[in-house]
Parts: C-alpha cells; sequence; structure tokens
C-alpha cells in the first residue's frame, strides 16, 4: 500500500517518523506583500530542488511547501509511471480511479475526486515535452486564484527538476559505463603494450611467461605439446611444481582449448593451447587452483598466446630456414659445384667450412626405411649444440660436423636397425679424396 | 563531502540558512566556525543533529582544542541544554539565555563573535510558528547590538521546505546552499506585529 511521504507532518524520504512538524500558517501581511513574498520563496524551493540528484527528495521539498504556498495540503504524487510516489496511504480502488480520472485530465490540471475531501486538484508536473506526473492537492476549500497559481508553478518547477535529477542519474549511469569502457581498454592496451614490448625486445618464452605473471598477478607457465615446460614466472619466483597429470586428461584439455579457440580451465590451471599452422605445438597458462582468474586475466592470457604463437611461428621459421640453406650447403659441397656459394651459406648458418669437417653417411643395409625418419633419427642423435648439417642422398642421410664435434652417439635407440655409419674426415680446398679415410665408425644391430 | 560555503558573514548580519541533509549542514557549519577560529573570534553554538565532539574534531584540525575550549573562544552548547531545557521551547528563556552569553562575553578578548543555532530539534519538539519567527526576529536586532554575526540552521529534510517560506517572509535575507537571497518585500517585526 503506497505510504505518505514528504508531507508535512508525515515525515520524509527515509525517515518515516510519523510526528507532526510544526505548523507555519501565514502571517497576516498585505495581499500583495504575502504574493510577492511567496513567489520568491518559490523561487527559493526551486533553486533548492534543481540541486537534488534524488527524485524523491525533489517530491519531498514539493509537497512539504504546498501548505505553506496556498491553504490545503498535499495528498501525494501520482507519477506518469502510475506509482503513488509520494503520498499519504490510498485505497487501491482510490488509486485507480485516480489513474483513469487523470488520464482524462487537462494538460493544465484540474479536478480529481479523493474521498473526504471538500476539494482536490491534480497539478501537472512537466519536464520538457514529458508528463512527470501530477502533483494532487486537497482541502476543504479551494485556495482562490492566487493560491492555484503558486501551486501550478510548484508543480511545473517540480516536473523540472524531476526531469534535472533524472538527467543527472541517466548522465551518470552513461559515466559509469564510458569509465567502465575506458578502464577495460586501458587494460587491454596495456597487456597489449607489455607484450608488444616482449615480442619487439625477444624476450622469448620466459619474457612471455614473465609478462603474464605480472599482469595477472598468476604464477604462469609455457610448456610445449608433450608437457615439457619450456619457460615458468611466479609472482614469488617459487619454482615450478609440477602437477600429477594424466596425460588423456591433459590432452583433451589442449584440445578443449583448440576447439573453442579461448582458454580452457583445468588441472588447476586457465590455458590456451597454441596452434601453429596445423598442430598445437604449446601451452601458455596461469596456476589458478581456485578460480580467481577472470576477464582480464583471459584476456591478458589471450594476448599472450597469440604472441606465443608467433614467436612459435618465428622459431619453427627459422628451423626450417636454417635445414634449408644446410641442404643447399651440402648438395654444393657434394656435388662439388658452387664450393663459394655454399661457404657463404654455411657461413650464414654459423658454419666454418675452412675448418675440419667431418662427413658421415648413414645408411640402412638390407631393408629399406622412411627416409625422413632416418634423418630424424640422425638429427636426434647428433648434438644439439652444435646442429650438422643434413641432408637426403638416396637411401642415405649425409650430415657434415666439425671435428670437434660430438661423435654420433652409439647408444642412441632411435636409430633404425641395420644402420651404418661411415665417416670421412677432410678440409676444404684440400681436396677430400686425398685425406678422406673411409672408415665404419659404428654399425648398428 | 559537499564543497565548504564561503558565508563571509559580517557583524550584525543574521542569516537563516537552509540545507538538505547532515552533509549540507557540515559544509555550511564547520567553515564558519573554524574560519573564526582562525581568525581569532569567539565562536559560540548551540548544536542539535550533531555533537559537539564531532565538531571539534573537525573544526580544530591543527589547533589546540583544548586551550580553544578553555579559553572559551570555542564554545559548544546542544538544544538539549538550551533550546529544550524545559522539554519545551520557550522563547524567553533562550533570548535571555543569549543576552547573558553576549554580556559575559562584552568585555572579553574576542570582541566579535560567531554564534550558530541550529534548529533541528523542531522537527521532535514542534512549537508554534510565532515563537520561532518572533524568535528569529529578535535575533536580528541582537546581532546588531552586540556586533555577532549570527547563522541559523534549519535542515529542510527534517523540517520540510514550508518552514524556508515562512522565513522568508520574516527575514531580509536566507542563506541557501552557497546562494544568499534577499526578500526586498520583507516587513520589520514591528510593522508584523502591527499588521
Amino acid at each position: 500500500m503506497p505510504r505518505l511521504v514528504g508531507v508535512p507532518g508525515q515525515g520524509r524520504p527515509g525517515a518515516q517518523t510519523g510526528r507532526s512538524a510544526p505548523a507555519f500558517p501565514f502571517v497576516a501581511t498585505s495581499a500583495l506583500e504575502e504574493q510577492l513574498s511567496s513567489v520568491r520563496g518559490l523561487l527559493a524551493i526551486t533553486l533548492l530542488m534543481m540541486e537534488r540528484r534524488d527524485e524523491r527528495e525533489v517530491l519531498h521539498l514539493a509537497t512539504t511547501a504546498v501548505s505553506a504556498l496556498a491553504p490545503c495540503r498535499a495528498a501525494g504524487v501520482l507519477l506518469s509511471s502510475g506509482e503513488w510516489a509520494s503520498g499519504a496511504v490510498i485505497e487501491s480502488g482510490t488509486l485507480q480511479r485516480l489513474r483513469r480520472e487523470l488520464e482524462s485530465c487537462p494538460a493544465e490540471g484540474g479536478p480529481v475526486g479523493l474521498p473526504g475531501e471538500a476539494w482536490a486538484w491534480a497539478l501537472p508536473m512537466r519536464a520538457r515535452h514529458d508528463l512527470v506526473g501530477h502533483l494532487v492537492v486537497a482541502g476543504s476549500a479551494p485556495p482562490g486564484d492566487d493560491g492555484l497559481v503558486l501551486l501550478r508553478s510548484l508543480a511545473q518547477q517540480t516536473g523540472v527538476a524531476i526531469g534535472n535529477a533524472r538527467l543527472h542519474v541517466s548522465k551518470e549511469v552513461a559515466n559509469a559505463a564510458l569509465a567502465r569502457s575506458v578502464a577495460a581498454l586501458q587494460h587491454k592496451t596495456a597487456i597489449h603494450d607489455r607484450f608488444t614490448s616482449v615480442a619487439l625486445t625477444g624476450g622469448g618464452y620466459q619474457g612471455i611467461a614473465r609478462a603474464l605473471c605480472e599482469l595477472t598477478g598468476l604464477p604462469a607457465g609455457i610448456e610445449d605439446r608433450g608437457g615439457a615446460l619450456l619457460a615458468w614466472a611466479a609472482p614469488d619466483d617459487t619454482a615450478p611444481i609440477p602437477a600429477p597429470r594424466p596425460a588423456r586428461a591433459w590432452n583433451d584439455l589442449i584440445e578443449q582449448s583448440l576447439r573453442a579457440g579461448r582458454p580452457a580451465r583445468g588441472d588447476g590451471r586457465l590455458l590456451a593451447a597454441v596452434r601453429v599452422r596445423h598442430d598445437a605445438v604449446g601451452v601458455l597458462y596461469v596456476i589458478d587452483p581456485d578460480g580467481v582468474a577472470g576477464e582480464d586475466e583471459t584476456i591478458a592470457l589471450e594476448h599472450g598466446s597469440t604472441v606465443l604463437a608467433i614467436e612459435l611461428a618465428r622459431l619453427l621459421s627459422v628451423a626450417e630456414t636454417e635445414l634449408r640453406l644446410g641442404v643447399d650447403v651440402l648438395a654444393d659441397l657434394v656435388g662439388g659445384t658452387g664450393v663459394a656459394a655454399a661457404v657463404r651459406r654455411a657461413e650464414a648458418l654459423g658454419r666454418d667450412l675452412s675448418r675440419p669437417q667431418r662427413v658421415v653417411i648413414v645408411g640402412v643395409h638390407r631393408s629399406r626405411v622412411d627416409p625422413d625418419v632416418l634423418l630424424h633419427a640422425v638429427r636426434g642423435a647428433m648434438d644439439s649444440m652444435h646442429p650438422p648439417l643434413l641432408m637426403h642422398r638416396g637411401e642415405t642421410v649425409v650430415a657434415l660436423l666439425e671435428v670437434r664435434s660430438v661423435p654420433i652417439a652409439p647408444a642412441s635407440t632411435h636409430w633404425p636397425p641395420d644402420c651404418e655409419r661411415r665417416a670421412w674426415v677432410g678440409r676444404l680446398n684440400s681436396g677430400w679424396a686425398e685425406s678422406a679415410t673411409p672408415r665404419t665408425m659404428w654399425r648398428g644391430r | 563531502m559537499t564543497s565548504p560555503v564561503a558565508l563571509n558573514l559580517q557583524a550584525g548580519d543574521h542569516l537563516c540558512g537552509f540545507y538538505y541533509g547532515d552533509e549540507e549542514r557540515d559544509a555550511m557549519l564547520l567553515p564558519f566556525l573554524r574560519e573564526g577560529l582562525l581568525a581569532g573570534d569567539k565562536c559560540l553554538a548551540v548544536l542539535d543533529s550533531t555533537t559537539p565532539e564531532a565538531v571539534i574534531t573537525h573544526v580544530t584540525e591543527g589547533l589546540d582544542a583544548d586551550a580553544l575550549l578553555a579559553s572559551g573562544q570555542l564554545e559548544l552548547h546542544t538544544s538539549a541544554t538550551t533550546y529544550l531545557r524545559d522539554g519545551a521551547f520557550a522563547p524567553d528563556e533562550m533570548i535571555a539565555f543569549w543576552e547573558d552569553q553576549a554580556a559575559a562575553g562584552a568585555g572579553a578578548e574576542h570582541g566579535f563573535a560567531r554564534v550558530v543555532g541550529e534548529m533541528s530539534w523542531l522537527e521532535r519538539t514542534p512549537t508554534a510558528r510565532q515563537n520561532v519567527v518572533r524568535y528569529e526576529s529578535w535575533a536580528d536586532g541582537f546581532a546588531l547590538r552586540f556586533n555577532h554575526a549570527i547563522l541559523c540552521l534549519y535542515d529542510v529534510r527534517r523540517l520540510g521546505s514550508g518552514i524556508m517560506l515562512e522565513l522568508m517572509r520574516t527575514h531580509p535575507k536566507l542563506l541557501l546552499g552557497g546562494l544568499i537571497l534577499e526578500n526586498p518585500h520583507h516587513r520589520p517585526a514591528s510593522q508584523r506585529a502591527t499588521a
């Protein structure tokens, strides 16, 4: 049931006291002075109302002014929404009748019926082109033309003040939304700038993990597809603690992230799988067992995974280029053509062909083997710090190693069966045939 | 907090200040007293919706509060011991209270006094409007006689806006937020008495 709010003697918004406020009837001055003083008083109330940001406060000021402006009282306010916002308790049937009456009420206001009131009048409250509602006043007799003019002015000013308050509220809501958007944009920009800096300065895996850690405040890591840790960063520099992880569950999580195209949660982590070309080749994650990572952390993870994908693609491209250059060098050397160009290309790969080199040819007796498998086996057996130049030649793999390189590991488990390696040692330009001494270095099973 | 209101009251001024809620009250009350303390003026206030302790904390920040209170430069009372000392507002007794205070301080080192009377008690203890009008009218002459600046505070959130309309008719100047509203149609108390 609607309650009276803001009418003299009936309390104020938020503090229903039920006590009677002091009554201040008119002082018996001359009619003109009275009228002029009332107009100035109305101006003062208008100023107060315009400063309010809460429309309930505006209504309180308006309804408590009525009895001081004219010999009547404020019965309440019926807003255009149909709400009986600031008035005495009113029966629902009376309220419905009042709503119907106001639907056909003249634009300048008019009489309405209120139970127990000899006279009641609805005064429209307008804010620019909108009807905000009606101020309903009542008394034992009409207040006279002068009083009604003052009350009509009060209702008009109240409508403007309510419109003003609503405008402020909507402006504040819009400003708050704008502030949130700006903050989100600034955060995204900070993330973007941070990871861009990593990419531009060649921060590599560690740079990416450190940036992600700093942006999220959570431990961050990078693993390859097989789960080997490539980089790690934690706020308190704690060492990574590998969680017991069923391979299948881990793979499912990676697949989930790849399918969704966004980070997935599991294993106490929020992770983003990174795909280069068609293969998942890395995983970037934050440790988040409590699930505190939200939108901001997810955005940071997504940006980080993009930079990681770029880094992985770059590394892959470099490896492929080096491999291709190595093949070209070896082809030139084995074919005996373009030696000078081979030397330059070798230099680009960090190889000094003026130093003694060992040529290793690896082949398979009696059975055929996939050349790529053999190439992979040879590469895997070589010292990773001093990678050889490799090429296919027929069913063999030719490798060129510096003499100081560590020899092929005989215990490698990757060798195909019946694999045999023969090696020649010589110096470029001094003739391979003169100094090379074919030897069988090692024979497989 | 609402921005402080710069009142710039002079000796002999008497303003009725209207505000909406405690925040706006403090914006009027606290700067008025603090400026007075810093200027060496006597500051005398009767409080109702706030406590002397709260006011002392704010207006004496960086000053020696104990010394200000001991010397009488800052003197704070509550409505319970003044306006409502006998349970209801008796204007004659209240007028006597202020007259006594002024007489006692007339020969003191603080020639100029800032006086504040907070009227929020009207919400709890309604009184006849002629008592309030008479009291406020007396204050006009009191300010002039004793070289005081008087600020009467009315919270329209508690009392409604009707009281502002009444006092607009009986006062030449009203303070509304930071704005002073003058009423050229104001009639002095002597004329109202004969009306």
